[in-house]
């Protein structure tokens, strides 16, 4: 029996229940509102204090041409940080600033001190996108000084462009913190952008490891790919035209376009001069420096500095508008002719001006062209001529062409800062279009178009009367290479028919054959084009010469637009300075593109040559006489005279051929490996067999069409002498499915 | 039934064996979460040595176990003859830690050239002796409402001439009102503010024990519930309270209070416990005792057991306390006279209070202040003491009349008596 008395029973139960029921019981009500009903707001606050979440940059998609070559990639790059939490002193710290700033080379040992002021915090970022060589350096440094818990390094990416100034204005270049800026890279930037990746690393308290299975790590997904319709090499072609156009004029740039006709791709679009997307804030051009330089004023220069390199970033082919001139008459004649006001029969008779309203507008020939055809009007580019026929058109039918021709709005380009055509400011609106106007619109003057309006507009002329919608980008690609967008042609509208699409096509070759585009003629293909000059309104007494072409006229591939933009030259016109330019670049564009060119009997008698007797001259003297007769030399031996020649003198070869020079007494005969000839075109064909010491002669073939080598004569591998011709035969492949 | 005389020193009678083994199952958990707790903290601040608190807790531990074990065969009815020279021993040993510490802020620690211990902890055990002995012996006087005649009260009572008087309730009271204040009046000079709302509620649940008036415990519930309303209130003014206690009450009055880090601790505290949720993030894998709950294998353990262990772990801890309470409770009650009774229910309150205390203060519903987590957190003269505190309820539970089942010593011997 207890000897407990029941009151003190009572009294320790009621403090037991004190103790555990409202003690403890109130201990695990908080720890329930602790560790159930808040748990998920304190886990987020304890994970924010001990993960450090890294960024893991994401690569930005390749930008490939249409033929994949890269023209725009991220290549691995590194970004230094300090942990200004584990500095230990103030020595430390200058010996950091110093150090840095000694690798790092631009950044000022002063910036690195102000970043490191802040000693609470466990992050400020240095300096981004370094290279192998100065990441090491930091490494190093590190090391040597035993700075591991404050000096980090973390992976980056940066923009690399191999080409440099290769197709700048179109492709553009990214900021620092990899976001387009301009151009594609700028356009496509979300497409571009890749999903960035986080390493989450557990730290304790000091900011030290916890422990490895503490790290999680999503990689960072590489942006899309783009693949652009640019062709690297039509895109060289037109940056190597442009710029020799701006030296030999002295202009102030010169801009252009290739476009795919059939389907508003652009194959090229330049702007010269450019600029190194590597080093897109620096100046090279010397000329540009140097009146830079004569700014005395630092922050002036700085101004002017900033403004030349913003002002070089410029895509001035679709940014830039500019009054057409006469190469807008090719417009007024497809609207004409489309609505029946004219014909290729229709003839006009210029007196060397036209009265409009109160004003007398003067041909460029004030002593007037005469009565002329249609034909020969666009020729001669005849004012008074088009302005009759805008005339005839009146405003109601003019602007309507002038709409469906895409004057009045954007082509909707996937490029950025396309010109937005303003009415009334830009171009005349139909309600404020009176005959003045109209007849000044008629032949290309008191308006303004962008390049890229005017190439569409040729390229409907071309195709047959089709609005295409001109387009940079064919084909985007994912991580893997699997293409997850291509882009299909949107043909925006018909503008005019089929037939008088011809017409005006017929009327353009006759410009380039004999007509102010003559420059651009082209043996073997078939170019159609117009030219245009006209006074630029915003600075007196500078002109823009530009000329307009496609080609092969009988079948239009490509349209090139040259324009030249206040050349300096006495002789500023169109046809002067920006056909030729023109004129080369679709003769290369066509061979490259393995458009065979179709020779006239008396091209084909241009083509085929005779050798001439070169023996007994010596080796130097054998080569420029060859050289300037169009054939390619081929020395066997070391003598200084020409023993023998192969083929001899007087052999019909065609241009371009081989001839091959024996130097040495007793060796009079080479032989050598036949190459393969089969499955080319001719042009393919015979630059093959002249590489290998061979010359050919053609056979078999309708030459008009396209064709392709089935059959040689001397078959692939057989010894033979150098200098033999061997007769390839072609065969037409149009109807043949192939690719 | 035979029963022991009061006078022997030892005491062959079995322990209670269930309280015994929840107080082994605790203080098992109580290392391994230790050692769980403690391995960061020890490989960043003992030179690597990640076992460095565990060894010696453990070591303590078992040695403790053992000593308990031996020394509860003693005859707790000595204790009644020695419990005035233990307190009085005790509160010199307090009174010296403050001298000691003369200059310091906190002046609870005493160093004994070997080791150090705060001798508040032990003052706390010999209280609760001393006042079982005194409580039980002075019943009668509690009890009573005649004039007291006391030295002090007796001449007051003449004076006041009979109509009015004190009575030998109200002068006991005042008496042991007084030992207790005289125990805690160096603690609280110590700067010890835990120990000493400790202290004195160990006091309070002495004397309401000791069957002291309900009424007493109104009117000083009433005058306490004032003062704590006024601190809260003005906390900033109040003579009394050292900086750092104002400093305290402020950042667990204001959330977002954060000079010098001064919810640092707490702070980490919460998120340890939302870190480990429902279920716990598993026993070894916190991240917050990575340094971010400073010193967690101290007064703060239970953060990381709440991290650990999650809510059902925490719960289970904490009713496992509960069972160890209710378990010396019920020896107490079962106890062979009120003196053995009254040790058990002091011995076990001042368990209840002490785990209770602790796990509000890492909870945030009570200002920061240090109180250790029994058998759990890191400290071996505390972890001796408790362990000594249970000894004497093993002792009592010796010569409890408690249920055969749990006890086979004494099983044989009752039924021996029987038959």
């Amino acid at each position: 029996m207890s000897k407990v008395n029941n009151r003190l029973k009572k009294r320790c139960l009621a403090l037991l229940a004190v103790i555990l029921v409202l003690g403890f019981g109130a201990d695990i009500f908080r720890l329930f509102y602790f560790q159930v009903v808040k748990a998920e707001d304190y886990r987020v606050e304890a994970e924010a204090q001990q993960l450090s979440d890294t960024v893991i940059s994401a690569d930005r998609g390749v930008i490939y041409d249409a033929n994949m070559n890269v023209l725009a990639e991220s290549a691995a790059a590194w970004l230094v940080y300090i942990n200004p939490s584990k500095i230990k002193d103030d020595a430390q710290v200058k010996m950091i600033a110093k150090g840095l700033s000694e690798i790092l080379g631009d950044v000022e040992e002063s910036t690195i001190l102000k970043k490191m002021e802040n000693r609470q915090i466990n992050y400020v970022k240095i300096k981004d996108k370094i290279s192998y060589n100065i990441k090491t350096a930091v490494v190093e440094f590190r090391s040597e000084n035993e700075l591991h818990e404050i000096i980090g390094i973390n992976s980056d990416t940066k923009r690399y462009y191999p080409f440099g100034n290769f197709a700048s204005t179109i492709i553009g270049m990214t900021n620092s913190d990899n976001n387009g800026r301009a151009g594609i890279e700028l356009k496509y930037n979300d497409t571009l952008t890749g999903i960035p990746g986080r390493r989450i690393v557990a730290r304790d308290a000091n900011s030290g490891p916890m422990q490895s299975n503490y790290e999680t790590k999503h990689d960072a997904e590489q942006g899309t790919s783009l693949v652009l319709t640019i062709d690297k090499s039509i895109q060289y072609y037109l940056e190597k035209g442009l710029s020799q156009a701006v030296k030999d004029n002295d202009a102030e740039s010169a801009y252009g376009i290739v476009m795919d006709v059939n389907t508003g791709a652009i194959l090229a679009m330049a702007t010269m001069p450019d600029y190194n997307l590597n080093e897109p804030s620096v100046i090279t051009d010397p000329e540009l420096l140097a009146e830079l330089d004569k700014i005395t004023d630092e922050d002036e220069y700085d101004v002017a500095y900033n403004n030349a390199v913003f002002l070089s970033w410029r895509n001035k082919a679709i940014s830039d508008t500019y009054e057409p001139g006469s190469v807008f008459k090719l417009f007024t004649a497809a609207a004409g002719i489309e609505e029946g006001v004219t014909s290729l029969d229709s003839t006009y008779n210029c007196v060397g001006a036209i009265q409009v309203a109160d004003n007398r507008i003067h041909c460029h020939k004030h002593e007037g062209h005469g009565t002329q055809d249609l034909t020969t009007g666009l020729k001669n580019s005849c004012n008074p001529f088009f302005i009759t026929i805008g005339q005839q058109l009146g405003t109601e039918k003019f602007y309507k062409y002038f709409e469906a021709f895409g004057f009045t709005g954007r082509t909707n380009i996937d490029l950025p800062a396309e010109a937005s055509p303003v009415a009334n400011v830009t171009y005349h609106s139909k309600e404020n279009m009176g005959i003045s106007q109209l007849s000044s619109s008629a032949f290309g003057q008191t308006f303004q178009v962008s390049a890229i309006q005017m190439i569409t507009g040729v390229s409907a002329i071309a195709n047959g009367g089709k609005l295409m919608e001109p387009y940079v980008v064919a084909k985007k690609l994912d991580q893997d290479g699997n293409t997850v967008y291509e882009k299909t042609p949107q043909v925006k509208r018909q503008v005019i028919s089929e037939s008088t699409s011809k017409t005006v096509l017929s009327m353009m070759e006759a410009v380039v054959a004999d007509g102010t585009g003559r420059n651009a003629y082209i043996p073997g293909y078939r170019v159609a084009g117009k030219t245009g000059t006209s006074e630029k309104l915003t600075v007196d007494g500078e002109y823009i010469a530009s000329f307009v072409g496609c080609a092969p006229a009988d079948d239009p591939q490509i349209a090139v637009l040259i324009i030249i933009d206040e050349p300096q030259g006495a002789v500023h016109g169109g046809g002067a300075i920006a056909a030729p330019v023109a004129g080369a670049i679709i003769e290369q564009t066509l061979e490259y593109m393995n458009v065979e060119p179709v020779y006239s009997d008396e091209e084909l008698a241009k083509l085929n040559a005779t050798t001439p007797e070169v023996i007994n001259m010596t080796v130097g003297g054998a080569k420029s006489t060859l050289k300037g007769q169009g054939f390619t030399a081929r020395v066997i031996g070391n003598g200084d005279k020409v023993i023998s020649q192969y083929p001899a003198s007087g052999q019909s070869i065609p241009m371009n051929g081989v001839v091959v020079l024996y130097t040495e007494q007793g060796k009079t005969e080479s032989s050598s490996s036949v190459p393969d000839l089969l499955g080319l075109s001719i042009g393919e064909a015979n630059r093959r067999a002249v590489d290998a010491g061979y010359n050919i002669r053609i056979s078999g073939a309708s030459l008009d069409s396209e064709v392709v080598s089935y059959r040689q004569s001397i078959e692939e591998g057989t010894q033979a002498n150098l200098g033999s011709t061997i007769t390839v035969y072609f065969k037409t492949t149009s109807g043949v499915q192939d690719d | 039934m035979t029963k022991k005389k009061l006078s022997d020193l030892y005491v062959k009678n079995g322990m209670d064996i269930p309280f015994f083994i929840m107080l082994l199952i605790i203080l098992a958990i109580g290392l391994i979460m230790l050692l769980s707790s403690s391995y960061i903290y020890a490989f960043h601040f003992e030179d690597g040595d990640s076992l460095h608190f565990f060894k010696r807790q453990g070591v303590f531990a078992v040695i403790g176990i053992a000593v308990i074990w031996f020394g509860s065969h003693f005859n707790y009815q000595y204790l009644k003859k020695i419990s005035i020279l233990l307190w009085f021993a005790s509160v010199l040993l307090v009174g010296g830690a403050l001298l000691q510490n003369g200059d310091a802020e906190i002046k609870r620690w005493l160093n004994l050239g070997l080791f150090s211990f705060q001798p508040s902890e032990l003052a706390k055990c010999f209280l609760i002796i001393y006042l079982a002995y005194g409580l039980n012996k002075d019943r009668k006087k509690i009890l009573s409402t005649k004039p007291s005649k006391a030295w002090w009260a007796a001449p007051i009572n003449e004076k006041l001439g009979g109509k009015f008087y004190i009575t030998t309730e109200f002068s006991t009271l005042v008496y042991y009102g007084f030992i207790i204040m005289v125990t805690t009046a160096p603690v609280i000079a110590s700067s010890h503010l835990s120990g000493t709302i400790i202290m004195l509620l160990i006091g309070m649940s002495m004397l309401w024990l000791g069957e002291c008036r309900a009424r007493w415990f109104a009117i000083v519930g009433v005058i306490v519930a004032v003062v704590v309303v006024y601190v809260i209130f003005n906390y900033e003014d109040v003579p009394v309270l050292r900086d750092y206690m104002a400093e305290r009450i402020k950042a667990w009055l204001i959330k977002d209070y954060e000079p010098d880090k001064a919810r640092w601790q707490i702070n980490h505290s919460l998120y340890a416990l939302g870190s480990g949720g429902f279920l716990g993030s598993g026993i070894g894998n916190s991240k917050q005792k990575y340094l971010y709950v400073s010193e967690c294998h101290t007064d703060f353990i239970f953060s990381i057991i709440g991290e650990e262990l999650g809510f059902v772990g925490s719960v289970v801890i904490i009713a496992l306390f509960g069972a160890l309470v209710c378990r010396g409770v019920y020896i107490g009650m079962r106890s062979r006279d009120r003196f053995g009774a009254l040790l058990c229910f002091g011995m076990m309150a001042h368990l209840g209070l002490q785990v209770m205390f602790n796990i509000a203060v890492i909870t945030d519903t009570v200002p920061n202040t240090g109180i250790p987590l029994p058998f759990f957190s890191y400290g071996v003269t505390a972890l001796l003491i408790n362990l000594a505190e249970m000894g004497v309820v093993l002792s009592v539970s010796r010569q409890a009349d408690l249920k055969k089942v749990y006890s086979m010593k004494k099983q044989k011997t009752v039924k021996s008596a029987q038959s």
